[in-house]
């Protein structure tokens, strides 16, 4: 994303350790106004300390963070303009729905009638108009949670975070939850920040992706960037399927263990190139292969294939009568495009 | 781990505050504990020389013996009892729907928030005059009984609370009845817990001044012991029995929680 | 499918009926009923009633008083060593748990004891006094005074009171307090509309234990109290014991305990009021 001025949120040579370990290596985020950006990652790699840290919750080790312009780095969650729905929600069980939503303002101590019209508002917003003298104890999970995204959202904070906003829900639940989300920040146009580990949740909601590894922010970008040119073995394995497969480069030709070769610009070395699943298909001047496995997944069928370099490439074919064309142990020539391939230097 | 650092004042006054609680709760009793070794009679300075000597002339006093045997008898039978009527009460609050257990749990448990004095007398009063029976060491421990299952209860519950159920299945799936299963999955694992509990009845009974008294009919616990000792306060003998009181009752407590790993 | 109840119940309810339920029961019976020279026998007569009210009404009142402050100091005392222990102390917590509880099944009449010891005449707190030169003659109202009878209570009652109000605060989840401290709430904000809401139980359970047992004493204000200390209880075990006159033991008793009752229900209702939500609740 280019920032068009300056970034709503710009994270600054950000850190965090814990004695002798590195929870977040020192990194850079510049988040715009109105983005819906996804922190992706596998658990333990920093996402959560990161949230933490923008939320106020953890002191960050070195670096700043800037909200709007405003050095928030040292100010408590009491004073940023930020606000977080918890993954575990957090509501508060001796208060009503209603009371719950109104909290924040409640401290602010405004005046009851408008803590009154901006909770109805707020409960019109997550679709629960009639919740409101409920108590918590009576509420679904997928309910919960737009109590607790309520709760935040009436703060009218500058960015709202979301820790893990569709984990606790089961599958209907999150995709419905995901539709409600994207409206939501749709119709408000606010700038929300969340962490997921689920690759298919970062890329149904977000506009901007940033995966994160062991601490480390790998790759920034659209999620069309993200999966389709991948920077690092660590994104290409993450993010999505896909074959991993080995060569070498030298002198700008690349030249794979399976037999292809061809033009490459870039670092003489060992190499990986990745190559998605559903860019494979049957191809007469392709790579010999053997189908070892055939899996129906109702919208593609996904084929393993034996390479004569021994490696798997996998396929996957949205064709109606794929399966046929596909059986175990059917020999076939099969090949890429070569804008559809992505080089990748070993470190 | 989340939380910010904390001003290093705030901590220390936490600290202290922490500091001055632990000292008045337990300072006195480590008071009397010191003179106990103390040569000189009262609690104060001087202290004395450091003696054993109330200790010596403890091990010779008969009626200290007779106090220390019948302590331990009853604290034994209320053990053994408690932990019975207890664990057994504790299996059938788990069988029992949520509201009935409440209930049930209240009621064992009302014993122990009315004045022990107010049962005491009502015990006396039954035995007495209700069933013309005499009071003697039975009564006392009915007695410890009744105001040591409600623990019990509570110590077994929260360890059936954690029990897996799918052992026991898993056991008569592959053959065991229901007493089988019992003895060979579910009691061994709840052990340490019925452990504690009968160290935890143990030093109620040990403890328990009020309902003794009532109920003893003649003869002393150690805790009457003592109280004999009190009323004519000059007999300095007191620290040293209280401190073997107080020996028994925290060391019995303390075993109970290292076998329970109690964690609130 | 659950029932109500179950046959392993019997044993410890049959211990609760036959040694408790029952001798209750009786005594209250026995309330009514009257003494004729020095034998026990039924009747039906507010005699021993009208004892407790005329004669004992005065004490009633100063034992409850006696009762009120002990419960109040514990549950607060008890709140801010729990709240400390639980959220201030990080890995000593556990530690300072063991510390309490280890107390509290351990030494009633020594701790009695030795607060008789530490506020007498000759005792460490007025030597204490002394050679630190604040006062040259002992101070004669630390012992055998309402005072000393409280501070030896809530030194018993104590822990009692810390372990329902830690076990409510380890129920409270943190996300709720740091939800809170998000939405903008002060570290005194989280207290009262967090923490203390969540844990009302835990603090109501500490007050009436400590409350009801202090009131019901009477083993501390015989050795501590004199006369200006004394408590019903001791007037119990008089009219019991001394009198043989168990119509108005039994009536004081429980006269004390209504009372009781009485008082705890008006504070319960008190700070249900005082809980209630705040602003920010449309109907």
């Amino acid at each position: 994303m280019i920032a068009s001025s300056s970034p709503l949120l710009r994270l600054s040579g950000l850190s965090k350790s814990f004695g002798p370990v590195i929870a977040v290596e020192k990194l850079d985020l510049d988040v715009a106004a109105g983005d819906f950006c996804a922190i992706l990652g596998p658990s333990g790699c920093g996402k959560s300390t990161l949230l933490r840290m923008i939320a106020g919750f953890i002191e960050p080790s070195t670096g700043s963070i800037a909200i709007d312009g405003l050095d928030v780095t040292r100010l408590g969650p009491e004073k940023r303009p930020t606000n977080m729905v918890f993954q575990s929600y957090g509501l508060f069980p001796h208060l009503t729905v209603a009371q719950n939503i109104g909290f924040g303002l409640a401290l602010g101590k405004r005046p009851r009638e408008e803590i009154a019209q901006r909770v109805d508002e707020a409960l019109r917003l997550v679709r629960l108009d009639t919740f409101g003298d409920r108590t918590i104890d009576r509420l679904s999970g997928g309910q919960q949670q737009r109590v607790a995204l309520a709760r935040a959202l009436i703060m009218r904070p500058k960015v709202l975070l979301l820790d893990e906003p569709l984990a606790a829900l089961d599958l209907k639940l999150r995709h419905q939850m995901q539709e409600e989300l994207r409206r939501i920040h749709r119709e408000i146009g606010g700038t929300f920040i969340f962490v997921t580990h689920d690759q298919s949740e970062a890329f149904g909601l977000a506009n901007l992706v940033a995966v994160m590894n062991q601490g480390r922010i790998e790759q920034i970008g659209s999620p069309a960037e993200i999966y389709l040119h991948p920077k690092t073995l660590f994104v290409a394995d993450f993010v999505g399927e896909t074959t991993l497969l080995d060569g070498e480069r030298r002198n700008g030709r690349v030249r794979l263990k399976a037999g292809i070769e061809f033009d490459d610009k870039g670092r003489d070395g060992a190499v990986r190139v990745v190559v998605r699943p559903e860019r494979v298909a049957i191809r007469p001047d392709g790579l010999a292969a053997v189908v070892t496995d055939a899996v129906f997944f109702g919208s593609s069928l996904k084929v393993s294939l034996r390479l004569p370099s021994d490696e798997t490439l996998i396929l996957r074919s949205s064709a109606p009568d794929a399966a046929e064309d596909y059986k175990t142990g059917t020999r076939l020539t099969v090949g890429w495009d070569a804008h559809d391939q992505q080089v990748i230097n070993l470190p | 781990m989340d939380h910010e650092a904390a001003p290093w004042s705030a901590v220390m006054i936490w600290r202290i505050i922490l500091a001055a609680f632990l000292l008045f709760m337990l300072g006195p009793i480590l008071l009397v504990v010191l003179f106990s070794f103390g040569s000189n009679a009262l609690i104060g300075f001087p202290m004395g020389d450091l003696t054993l000597g109330w200790y010596e002339r403890l091990a010779a006093d008969t009626g200290f013996h007779s106090a220390f045997w019948t302590s331990l008898i009853v604290a034994l039978a209320t053990a053994i009892l408690a932990t019975l009527t207890g664990t057994l009460a504790a299996m059938g609050l788990m069988k029992v729907t949520p509201a009935a257990a409440r209930g049930i749990l209240s009621a064992l448990s009302l014993p122990v928030l009315l004045p022990p004095l107010v049962v005491a007398i009502a015990i006396v009063v039954l035995i007495v005059r209700g069933l013309g029976l005499r009071l003697g060491l039975p009564v006392v421990v009915l007695g410890h009984i009744l105001v040591a299952q409600p623990f019990v209860i509570l110590i077994v519950m929260a360890r059936l609370q954690r029990f897996d159920q799918s052992a026991v299945d898993a056991a008569r799936d592959l053959g065991a009845t229901r007493l089988e299963a019992f003895r060979l999955v579910t009691l061994p694992q709840i052990a340490s817990a019925l452990v504690g509990a009968a160290l935890v009845s143990a030093a109620i009974s040990l403890d328990d001044f009020i309902i003794a008294s009532f109920t003893i009919g003649g003869g002393n616990t150690i805790s009457t012991f003592v109280w004999g000792k009190m009323r004519t306060t000059l007999d300095p003998s007191i620290n040293a029995i209280a401190t073997i009181l107080l020996v028994l009752t925290v060391g019995l407590s303390a075993l109970a929680l290292r076998v329970t790993r109690y964690k609130g | 499918m659950k029932h109500h109840f179950n046959l392993f119940l019997v044993p410890a309810l049959a211990v609760l009926m036959g040694v408790f339920a029952i001798p209750v029961v009786l005594l209250f019976a026995v309330s009514f009923w009257s003494v004729k020279n020095f034998k026990l026998q039924p009747d039906f007569t507010f005699a021993a009633w009208q004892r407790f009210i005329g004669v004992y009404g005065d004490l009633t009142l100063y034992t409850l008083m006696i009762g009120l402050a002990t419960g109040l100091l514990c549950t607060v005392l008890g709140f801010v060593f729990a709240y400390a222990a639980r959220f201030k102390a990080g890995r000593f917590g556990d530690l300072l748990l063991v510390a309490t509880l280890i107390t509290l099944f351990g030494g009633y009449l020594v701790k009695i004891y030795a607060w008789k010891s530490i506020l007498g005449a000759d005792g460490l707190m007025n030597q204490a006094l002394m050679a630190l030169g604040v006062t040259d003659q002992p101070l004669a109202f630390l012992i055998y005074s309402r005072g000393a009878v409280i501070v030896a209570l809530v030194h018993f009652l104590l822990p009692f009171a810390i372990l329902p109000i830690y076990a409510s605060l380890r129920n409270v989840s943190e996300t709720t307090i740091e939800a809170a401290r998000d939405l903008g709430a002060s570290g005194a904000q989280v207290l009262t509309r967090v923490i203390i809401p969540q844990s009302l139980s835990g603090l109501f359970s500490a007050f009436a234990f400590s409350f009801l047992l202090a009131a019901g004493d009477y083993v501390t204000p015989m050795l501590l109290g004199g006369t200006s200390g004394s408590m019903l209880g001791q007037f119990v075990l008089l009219e019991f014991s001394t009198n043989f006159n168990w119509p108005a033991g039994s009536a004081l008793s429980f006269g004390l305990l209504f009372a009781c009752l009485i008082l705890m229900a008006l504070i319960a209702g008190l700070s249900a009021w005082i809980m209630r939500p705040p602003r920010g609740a449309p109907s």
